[in-house]
């Protein structure tokens, strides 16, 4: 039996939008026919840009949101019909900056939390002890939270996640915002949670995140899940095709429409760097040997000067771009 | 007996919370406890201002009230009751909202009720020790201290109490559904105040806001509690008002937390509850 099974996901929003005098409300697809399994000792990650649904699926997985549509069992347990049962089976983090009380210092806030998980006080504290040890933040235990780096907070956070040892932990973009440090520290602990046959479901937009931690992937785009599987299965989808990076320090609108008629080039993404450095990946259909040079030429015809160019494996952005036909900038950038 | 021993986890763990919470802001209560002092040197003012010195005779002729100040300090402290705990427990909401810790209490399987009812027992202590402080000077000043009226009074005091945290689940409700409602929860408290015979008794009060004032628990817990530390009468189960009172306890607690789980439920679908 899987530890998570999400069947057939969905939720709408209702949003208004204009002023007062014009208020119009609007129907917003945040989830849409989402499913999917974890297995025990599988870290299962949701991966796409922000606003892409992740969250929403979170929240639903650990019952602060009724699904529209669909259910969900946690360890066996219906997220509709039993929601009490599956929050004794789960750890949550959902922000790695807030959900804490800062006027409390860190081990006081693993206590209370502790005691809404209803561990025994004894119990709890050795639990605390041990887990302030695993993020390393047995030093810092016994300051008010409102004097943590952000860093400490994620590492707490992790840690309150950990507390009721429960069989599935729910990870929402565990690292976001954090040093490379902090980040590092979070990511180990987290493999540590494979070890001990967790069930660990988990939101990133960091590409690298979800290629280094996690056993099977899903590509999360405008609420529904465009692909899914392990790593090696997903890149599998590009076999075969290349993906050549330009560089440019100029960007002309009619270039792209130029490369995008070209019938052996598949897609095309461009992302700003500084000033007005822009960056073209463009992934190339499958076996067609004469592509790269000719889109090279497409560049010089221009007169825009190339600053770099390489040939790379594709990622798993590649893998997103080529499905949706969007970048992650593009779907930020819509919401 | 799991049951038991969970919810008083629960209870145990918020009430501990908040109390370290406030213990880090001590003077945050300090400013309630003279304020009925305060509120009873705005009327005496007003009263002398309109009436000149006659005030006090016009105002013990009309009430029949012979000591100004204690009717005053009395009424005004079991007014800051209301306020502490329907005030409080709206900032102590929209904190959890904005901070993120709403969803972190709601993700565990801690009971809603037990949560939220501790924060505002908390609130009830804080508001008894307010109270406490508030007519201390009274006893101590008074003629004939009696101790056994004070306990007698502590008792009504704590009956008067539960339908406030009952309204409070109904402002707990209109937190989550509207966020701020601050302006709303002055406005209640302002009604509360104007109603509850804090400055004046009731009889004073037209036909049908009289009918009103029946309505609010501190009407009756400022009725008994005079009657008990300014009159000396002990036969409470003879009062009306603590009848009243008692079944207060029960409906208005059931009517907040009703309304609670109807918004929290909506909130659930909807996803407006976590906004903030």
């Amino acid at each position: 039996m899987p530890l998570v099974e999400a069947i057939d996901l969905a939720k709408f929003f209702i949003v208004k939008e204009g002023g007062p005098f014009s208020r119009r409300k609007r129907v917003i697809r945040a989830v849409d026919g989402v499913s999917f399994k974890v297995d025990k000792g599988e870290i299962f990650g949701l991966l796409g840009p922000n606003g892409a649904g992740k969250t929403t699926t979170i929240k639903m997985l650990v019952t602060l949101l009724i699904p529209d549509r669909g259910d969900a069992y946690i360890n066996g347990y219906s997220v509709l019909k039993e929601p009490h049962k599956v929050r004794e089976n789960i750890g949550v983090t959902l922000s790695v900056e807030r959900g804490f009380y800062w006027k409390l210092t860190g081990r006081e806030n693993l206590l209370y939390f502790a005691g809404l998980y209803h561990i025994p006080k004894k119990i709890a504290e050795e639990r605390i002890d041990y887990l302030l040890e695993l993020v390393d933040l047995k030093n810092a235990a016994d300051r008010l939270v409102e004097t943590y780096s952000l860093g400490m907070k994620a590492r707490l956070a992790f840690a309150r996640a950990l507390l009721n040892d429960a069989p599935v932990v729910f990870l929402d973009e565990p690292t976001l915002g954090l040093d490379p440090r902090s980040a590092r520290s979070i990511r180990k602990a987290i493999l540590e949670l494979k070890r001990e046959n967790k069930a660990v479901v988990l939101t990133t937009h960091h590409m690298y995140e979800a290629e280094m931690l996690c056993d099977k992937i899903a590509l999360i785009s405008r609420g529904e899940i465009v692909a899914m599987g392990g790593l090696d299965e997903l890149k599998s989808l590009l076999k075969r095709k290349r993906v050549i990076e330009v560089e440019v320090s100029k960007f002309i609108g009619d270039l792209l429409r130029e490369l995008e008629s070209y019938d052996f080039i598949e897609k095309v993404a461009v992302s700003s760097l500084e000033a007005e450095k822009q960056k073209f990946r463009i992934t190339l259909k499958e076996g067609d040997s004469r592509a790269v040079r000719e889109v090279l030429e497409v560049f010089y015809e221009y007169g825009v000067g190339i600053d770099y160019v390489r040939i790379v494996e594709p990622s798993l952005e590649d893998v997103f771009i080529s499905l949706t036909g969007r970048a992650f900038e593009d779907e930020m950038d819509r919401i | 007996m799991k049951w038991i021993e969970y919810r008083y986890l629960e209870f145990k763990s918020v009430l501990t919370k908040e109390f370290l919470i406030m213990s880090r802001y001590p003077l945050a209560f300090a400013f309630f406890v003279f304020l009925p002092y305060m509120v009873a040197g705005v009327f005496y003012g007003m009263g002398e201002l309109l009436a000149g010195p006659q005030a006090l005779l016009i105002f013990k002729n009309r009430t029949g009230v012979e000591d100004f100040l204690s009717f005053n300090v009395i009424g005004g402290s079991i007014m800051m009751i209301s306020i502490v705990i329907l005030q409080m427990t709206h900032m102590t909401i929209k904190a959890e909202l904005r901070n993120g810790t709403l969803e972190l209490n709601l993700v565990s399987p801690a009971s809603r009720f037990v949560i939220f009812f501790a924060v505002t027992t908390i609130l009830s202590l804080a508001s008894f020790g307010i109270f406490v402080a508030a007519t201390t000077p009274l006893l101590l000043t008074a003629k004939e201290v009696n101790l056994f009226d004070y306990m007698l009074a502590l008792i009504v005091l704590a009956v008067g109490v539960l339908p406030v945290t009952g309204i409070s689940f109904f402002i707990i409700a209109l937190t989550l559904k509207f966020k701020e409602v601050t302006s709303l929860v002055n406005a209640l408290n302002s009604a509360i105040s104007t109603l509850s015979g804090v400055a004046y008794p009731i009889t004073v009060l037209p036909g049908w806001l009289k009918l009103v004032s029946q309505l609010l628990p501190t009407s009756h817990t400022i009725e008994l509690i005079r009657k008990i530390l300014m009159a000396h009468q002990r036969t409470l189960l003879a009062f009306p008002e603590l009848w009243y009172l008692a079944a207060m306890c029960f409906i208005y607690p059931f009517l907040g937390y009703s309304i609670f789980r109807i918004i929290e439920k909506r909130g659930r679908i909807t996803g407006e509850i976590y906004l903030y």
